[in-house]
């Protein structure tokens, strides 16, 4: 059953074209909420709050971009509105320029698994890593970010920027100790 | 695509690669929620509305369009002179009366060189009912009757044969005498018949749906002026935040009342057509229900009537419901291409086109998360930008003398484009408006 037909018998109400959607998106979705939400529970309810307005308005996806990204979307958000409602106070982007702090000449490694990848994700500051997680990770737009976070597309970038310093650095840093 | 370094290409794929199974329990939540069926009633409306205009148009049309058929006997096509049936004699006599009163009338003198012919139908006796009410010539020189009865004559001389010519007593070569009119003048009747009743032989729609451009084309100038109302439909749609869509539908109060104004000059094209531009200037005005959960309200009361003056602090927290208003502008360039059916004083009409719009947020009241009162000049939501509109239109025509008319309709105009323009909102609006107005057209 290919992408389209899917989703045609899904808005018909056919629940095992509802299952076998949940199925194909549900683990990549469910690694997404526990990259933002830390917490399994919290993850579990972004996953499954997202999911239901995947289902009810999946009317309206026009299928001229990849079904996968508009889900992911869709959790990104839920997944923010989870932590905004849990966290009580809004995201910290600190306004010092950390890149003369942290520059480095070495490039982070491109086949590092996921959870060295996490594991660097988790020494940035909370602003940065949402930022950098959003825009790199699951590619949405500076303006999408914006709205998201309730910043300006300049602060998206800004805040872009600073992150990719901060990673050089600990790789950098990291990199020295080990030659030590 | 987000600009990305190679090692962020690689984090990113590694990313989406990465998948965690969830626990059985989240699907049990999900399940029972689910839509089980959708209907798809999305498209239904705009069809119906479709059909419906469509439906009354071609009604309008019809009814203008054809001889009024009880009224007028239907004779049978090939029955001879003889065979006449008295109601026809009767109406022969009365026709060679007002002939006989006239017989100096060009267009019947042609006509009584061709003979005669056997019969008549509808059309032929709303003629001759004309011609008894209103003595005078039955075919007006220069009218669009005359073209119809030089084509009468010239395909009577085609198709009436010498015998029924000999049967009639008819002379093709001579000048016949005044009995002999009152079969010319069925003969007339029946030629036009044949062309303009449906369902007799040689009957073509294409001649009476068709304007008729042998007619002198006649470029008559027009302004006009017309005032509405209309009832838009708001249509809300979300990209990805679903819970803002939710929200603005919660909102709803009371469908959006608008009226519109405008003024049009324009030329009528070959008496059927008309094309016209001009202006037009529209209001929309909205009302919906702000919901603010949490606002704290804060009473104090002092009481001076004591030797000590008292006070008491009332605080509650709920809900607040407030009526807030929208307004919006909207100032057109209307381009319409117009056609009318039928003939007489009643006409019935389609007008379609397209306008260029300059839409204007104008002003909002609402009420801010403390609740006090905002008064929006100009939102970023909705600004100033320029879009257009379809619109189709059956509108009914009543000819109040020579130069003016006074018009009805009704129709849909068609908003392809969203009001709100913000790149970062995800809900987006436009109205699509059904609308009714009265016009007055005065030809210069």
């Amino acid at each position: 059953m290919n992408e389209a037909t899917l989703i045609q018998h899904c808005l018909e109400g056919d629940a095992k074209a509802q299952k076998q959607l949940y199925d194909l998106y549900s683990g990549q979705m469910y690694s997404i909420c526990l990259r933002y939400c830390r917490e399994a529970w919290l993850a579990q309810e972004a996953l499954q709050n997202g999911f239901i307005q995947v289902y009810r308005h999946l009317g309206t996806f026009r299928q001229e971009g990849a079904l996968g990204a508009w889900i992911r979307k869709i959790i990104v958000r839920n997944c923010l509105r989870v932590l905004q409602r849990e966290q009580q106070h809004a995201l910290q982007f600190p306004q010092n320029d950390a890149s003369t702090e942290w520059a480095g000449t070495v490039q982070p490694q491109e086949h590092m698994t996921y959870e060295s990848m996490l594991k660097y994700l988790d020494l940035l500051p909370e602003g940065y890593r949402m930022v950098f997680s959003m825009y790199v990770l699951d590619d949405l737009s500076h303006a999408e970010i914006a709205a998201e976070l309730d910043i300006t597309e300049s602060t998206s970038r800004s805040q872009l920027k600073k992150a990719r310093h901060c990673l050089m650095g600990l790789f950098n840093n990291e990199k020295l100790i080990t030659h030590e | 695509m987000n600009e990305l370094n190679s090692w962020e290409k690689a984090w990113r794929a590694e990313a989406q690669r990465h998948e965690v199974t969830p626990p059985p329990a989240a699907w049990e939540q999900i399940a029972p929620q689910l839509p089980q069926k959708e209907k798809k009633r999305r498209f239904g409306f705009w069809w119906w509305t479709t059909a419906g205009v469509l439906l009354i148009g071609a009604g309008v049309a019809w009814a203008l369009l054809l001889p009024g058929g009880e009224n007028n006997p239907s004779i049978p096509v090939n029955a001879t002179s003889a065979g006449t049936t008295p109601a026809v004699v009767q109406q022969n006599q009365n026709i060679q009366q007002t002939t006989e009163s006239q017989p100096q009338e060009p267009d019947l003198a042609m006509v009584s060189k061709a003979g005669s012919v056997n019969a008549v139908v509808s059309k032929a006796t709303k003629l001759q009912k004309q011609k008894i009410e209103h003595p005078g010539p039955l075919v007006p020189s220069g009218s669009a009757h005359a073209d119809e009865s030089e084509k009468a004559m010239q395909l009577m001389v085609q198709t009436t044969s010498p015998k029924e010519l000999e049967a009639t007593g008819g002379n093709s070569t001579e000048p016949s005498a005044a009995p002999k009119e009152t079969n010319q003048e069925s003969a007339l009747a029946y030629i036009m018949a044949k062309d303009m009743a449906p369902g007799k032989p040689g009957f073509k729609w294409d001649k009476v749906l068709c304007p008729d451009f042998r007619r002198k084309s006649q470029l008559k100038p027009f302004v006009e002026l017309d005032l509405g109302m209309g009832l838009p439909f708001k249509q809300l749609q979300a990209t990805t935040e679903f819970a803002f869509l939710e929200q603005r539908h919660a909102e709803y109060l009371q469908p959006v009342l608008t009226w519109h104004g405008g003024v049009r000059a324009g030329l009528e094209i070959f008496r059927n057509f008309t094309l016209s531009a001009g202006a037009q200037y529209g209001e929309y005005k909205e009302n919906f229900r702000q919901v603010l959960p949490g606002i704290v309200k804060i009473e104090i009361t002092i009481d001076n009537t004591g030797p000590i003056p008292r006070t008491d602090t009332v605080i509650t927290r709920g809900t607040l419901f407030n009526t807030a208003t929208n307004t919006y502008r909207l100032l057109d360039i209307p381009l319409l291409l117009g056609y009318r059916v039928g003939r007489g004083r009643w006409t019935a009409g389609l007008e379609a086109g397209a306008l260029i719009n300059y839409r204007l947020y104008a002003t909002g009241k609402t009420v801010n998360d403390m609740g006090q009162a905002i008064i929006y000049r100009e939102s970023p939501y909705f600004r100033k930008q320029l879009g257009w509109s379809a619109q189709g239109s059956v509108l009914v025509d009543w000819t109040l003398d020579a130069r003016i008319h006074l018009y009805g309709k009704a129709g849909f105009r068609y908003f392809p484009g969203t009001w709100s323009n913000r790149p970062a909102v995800y809900t987006q609006l436009r109205y699509q408006q059904a609308f009714a107005a009265l016009g007055l057209r005065y030809f210069l």
